[in-house]
């Protein structure tokens, strides 16, 4: 696994190593490089803050709704607290206001009722019951005269409690109500009577409702023993058992997340009502806060991938810009380059030619004055024999001078035929041999070995001579540099391939680090000393062999030793800008 | 483009330089045989005769007269080299037409005379002098007269000639005598003549096989750009 | 009739040493030295009616010998010997009060003539 990483870092940031790109493919493997950092360094923040801020925006809503459930169940309470209260409240007043005596006229109670459920929602009785637990006068739909309340619950409860609410049960008709009774002092049976309300729980019910619920949530009432006070969508009906996951508090709103109740999240919402029986519940499924976030996240998205896009894009294009710019100013120092070598070629010959004119000039003056002198001597004395020897003299001074002319002239000849640059028919072996030729003297004085394994039968290939030496000398001289004393130069030839040919030059020197190899092409490089050297020596192979069609590749460790390879083309390509 | 043209161009310049270097050298070279030939010879004289008679030294007279023509012929080519040579100096000058074309028929000489084809010079006397690049010049007319020697036949001619207006000067080259059919190839493309006519700021004209060259008095507008 | 006093400055032995010869034939009193730090000493010993120089001698500035020859003694006339190159250091040699030149390599009547005027002018 690290491995792979390693790889993937290095060819991240050291192509060269792995495809050895040089030449124009560097630009493309630069461009490439910066788009690639470029995109993950603005990309990576950009994922990383989205998605910190998709969570975190979710996290807020989901707290927000919450809340927002809590609230309202803490209003829904408070309202059902009040409604409760208020009920509790009005039936004190009628039990203080009315007598026993006129609470159990039935007549009255009637008329009492019937006002009373004017004002009261929900009233479904009212029922006057003595202290031994009969009911004396009832008024209602319900015929209950005369019931004996004194075993029941609620009975014993309110004697102690002085009032009481109800839970909801079953009445007449099997329909849910709940009661609401008061004591109230009956001075006439000198004991207590009391007052009682039966109110439909369709009161309670329509109060569970106004909280906010959606299609999956559930709101509902339940007493301390989970039986459900009014329907719950999902829980069960009236009066059927709720099993608390949780044990409710005293006091307070408390909201609860809960796993798969029924599969699925679920915001568990209750409080226990005060002055109450009940508990107030409210189990919301739904999730509201996710919907937001969807469309926060379609629209995050969208702009995230445009701007991504657009960043890619932008980086593309300026890295596009910045490599064209560095390739065209590395094109405008070699052009420069190539320029200058040629004017100073031009001009070098043009001195050397005006030179050799010049030079000439010298022995023909010569040959002049001799022979002039022989005219002379020829004209003016009659005896000759006494000057014979001189004649001589004078005669094989003239031959040195011609021979001095021709020497000039030859030496004009060679470097006027070097200017040109031919696509002779070559072997290649021979060519290295005459460079290693000229190299011999100072090989052996550093004690390094040189060892040719120049392949027999190589394909004649049609290059320019003088260049290729050019290259090779370069090349040979710098691994004599490298390895300073002792040592081995391996100096190969062989066949690439159809096409090509190659020659290797390996050295035991110093050494190449990784990250100076794709420097060493460049004009001016040189680890040489100031003043050895102008470092122009590769840059201008590597243009050379780029015109004939070629290319130099180097491979190098440190300590190790380097090897140049240089491919040349069997047939005279088309180098780039090459040309004759 | 306008670089590969430059150096395209440079390279054929080498090409063109070299043969003019190769015919002077060859030119010397028989220059100076014939010098050690006649040294040669007389130093003969001297040595066979115990006495040299007036026949003997009005030969050797003769040959020592022949030898020192012989060196100011050869001195005279130097000097057309020399001069041939620092055309190359500067990029811009004042020159006189006609002598640039000397330098170049002279040096072209053993060139021409190879295939026994004569060059011919029609100078107009009162050619005025023109602010250009002279070696550039001689690069182009080179050029013209390398094809026409190249298409030639043997024993024929190559007139070159200068004349002027008011406006400009014209330098034609006249090939007289018959066509060949040629595999050898040229030096100079014919790309090459058109950027250099371009750089001289003048134009090429063909008419026939006769190709004039015109070139402004004023110099060459290109080369007014700094 | 005085004999003219000819001396020759060139580092081309051969040659001098022949031309030299040449002018003796010609009833020249001409002497020839091959080093120019020998120049000025002989100069000042010989006083030479006309000095032959070469302005292109290694190491040293023919153009510095011809001012201090000047300033030794002005009547003596200085003939440049030039190269067909060096149009530019001959004139430049007329500038700084040499009499005239000749290129090399020499017409021997020519020589003659400069020096019959050279003499005749001082």
């Amino acid at each position: 696994m690290r491995k792979i990483f390693t790889r993937f870092l290095n060819t991240l940031f050291h192509p060269h190593d792995y495809f050895r790109i040089l030449g124009r493919d560097r630009y493309k493997s630069l461009k490439i490089r910066i788009v690639l950092l470029d995109a993950m360094i603005s990309l990576v923040p950009l994922i990383i803050v989205v998605t910190i801020s998709y969570f975190w925006f979710q996290s807020i809503l989901k707290e927000d709704f919450r809340n927002q459930v809590k609230w309202e169940i803490e209003n829904t309470e408070q309202s059902i607290e009040y409604f409760v209260d208020g009920k509790v409240s009005a039936l004190r007043f009628l039990a203080s206001s009315y007598s026993y005596k006129q609470l159990s006229d039935q007549k009255m109670l009637n008329d009492i009722f019937t006002k009373f459920e004017n004002e009261f929602s929900g009233l479904v009785d009212l029922g006057l019951i003595d202290s031994n637990g009969i009911q004396q006068a009832y008024a209602g739909p319900y015929p209950l005269i005369g019931k004996d309340y004194s075993n029941q619950e609620w009975f014993n409860e309110v004697i102690v409690r002085n009032v009481y609410v109800s839970d909801v049960f079953m009445g007449y008709r099997r329909l849910p109500h709940f009661a609401i009774a008061v004591k109230k002092n009956c001075p006439e049976k000198r004991s207590f009577c009391i007052l009682r309300a039966t109110i439909d729980m369709k009161i309670l019910k329509r109060f569970a409702s106004t909280i906010n619920l959606r299609e999956n949530d559930d709101a509902f009432i339940i007493n301390h023993d989970g039986i459900l006070q009014t329907p719950s969508q999902f829980h069960g009906d009236v009066l059927n058992k709720f099993k608390l996951p949780v044990l409710i508090p005293e006091r307070g709103v408390s909201v609860l997340d809960l796993k798969e109740l029924n599969g699925g999240p679920a915001i568990f919402g209750y409080v226990p009502i005060t002055n109450s029986p009940w508990i107030l519940v409210a189990v919301v499924k739904s999730t509201p806060y996710l919907r937001i976030p969807k469309i926060f996240r379609n629209e995050l998205l969208l702009i995230s991938i445009l701007s991504v896009f657009i960043g890619v894009t932008v980086t593309f294009l300026m890295a596009q810009t910045v490599v064209n710019r560095i390739r065209k100013a590395d094109q405008e120092i070699e052009d420069a380059m190539a320029k200058t070598e040629q004017a100073s070629k031009l001009a070098s010959i043009g001195r050397l030619a005006a030179g050799v004119a010049h030079e000439i000039n010298n022995p023909l003056a010569i040959i002049n004055e001799k022979a002039g002198l022989m005219k002379d001597i020829l004209d003016m004395s009659g005896d000759l024999q006494q000057n014979k020897e001189k004649f001589l003299g004078l005669i094989s001074a003239i031959f040195d001078s011609v021979n001095r002319c021709s020497t000039i002239t030859h030496r004009l000849l060679g470097f006027a035929r070097r200017m040109e640059a031919t696509h002779e028919v070559l072997d290649l072996n021979d060519i290295v041999k005459e460079v290693i030729g000229f190299l011999e003297k100072e090989i052996a004085f550093r004690n390094i070995r040189l060892e040719l394994k120049l392949k027999e039968d190589l394909p004649e290939i049609e290059s320019d001579k003088g260049q290729l030496q050019q290259v090779f000398l370069n090349i040979i001289n710098n691994a004599v540099d490298a390895i300073e004393e002792g040592g081995l130069i391996e100096v190969s030839t062989r066949v690439k391939d159809k096409n090509t040919v190659l020659v290797s030059i390996r050295d035991t020197g110093s050494g190449i680090p990784k990250n100076k190899l794709k420097s060493i092409f460049e004009p001016f490089y040189s680890t040489k000393e100031k003043g050895e050297g102008t470092g122009l020596g590769l840059f201008i192979s590597y243009g050379i062999m780029k015109k004939l069609g070629g290319i130099i590749l180097v491979e190098s460790e440190l300590n190790k030793g380097t090897t140049f390879t240089v491919e040349i083309p069997i047939r005279a390509g088309d180098g780039e800008g090459g040309h004759v | 483009m306008e670089f590969e043209k430059d150096s395209d161009l440079r390279l054929v310049q080498l090409s063109l330089i070299a043969k003019i270097i190769a015919s002077f050298t060859h030119e010397v070279k028989n220059h100076l045989a014939f010098i050690k030939e006649s040294a040669g010879l007389v130093g003969d004289i001297m040595e066979s005769r115990k006495s040299l008679t007036k026949q003997d030294v009005q030969q050797s007279l003769n040959v020592l007269q022949s030898v020192k023509d012989q060196i100011g012929k050869t001195s005279d080519l130097c000097n057309y080299l020399n001069r041939f040579a620092h055309r190359m100096d500067k990029p811009l000058s004042t020159f006189g037409v006609n002598e640039t074309l000397e330098e170049l028929l002279v040096l072209l000489h053993k060139l021409s005379s190879q295939k026994r084809i004569i060059l011919e010079r029609d100078f107009d006397k009162n050619l005025p002098a023109i602010h250009s690049d002279p070696a550039k010049l001689q690069f182009l007319i080179f050029c013209i007269i390398e094809e026409k020697l190249r298409r030639l036949d043997n024993n024929s001619r190559i007139i070159v000639k200068s004349a002027h207006s008011s406006e400009s000067i014209t330098i034609e080259v006249i090939p007289r005598g018959n066509s060949v059919e040629t595999v050898e190839e040229g030096i100079c493309p014919h790309e090459i003549c058109q950027y250099l006519i371009k750089q001289l700021g003048g134009s090429i004209s063909q008419e026939a096989e006769e190709i004039v060259v015109t070139l402004p008095v004023a110099g060459s507008p290109l080369h007014n750009v700094p | 009739m005085t004999v003219t006093k000819i001396l020759l400055v060139d580092d081309e032995v051969e040659f001098v040493s022949a031309l030299s010869e040449r002018l003796r034939l010609r009833n020249y009193d001409a002497k020839a030295v091959y080093h120019a730090e020998d120049a000025m000493p002989t100069i000042m010993k010989d006083k030479p009616d006309v000095v032959l120089l070469d302005l292109k001698m290694p190491g040293i500035d023919g153009i510095e010998i011809l001012k201090a020859i000047k300033k030794f003694d002005t009547t003596i006339k200085v003939i440049i010997l030039s190269g067909q190159g060096d149009r530019e250091i001959a004139d430049e040699g007329i500038k700084v009060g040499a009499f005239d030149y000749v290129m090399k390599p020499v017409d021997i009547g020519e020589i003659i003539t400069k020096i019959e005027q050279a003499k005749k002018s001082r």
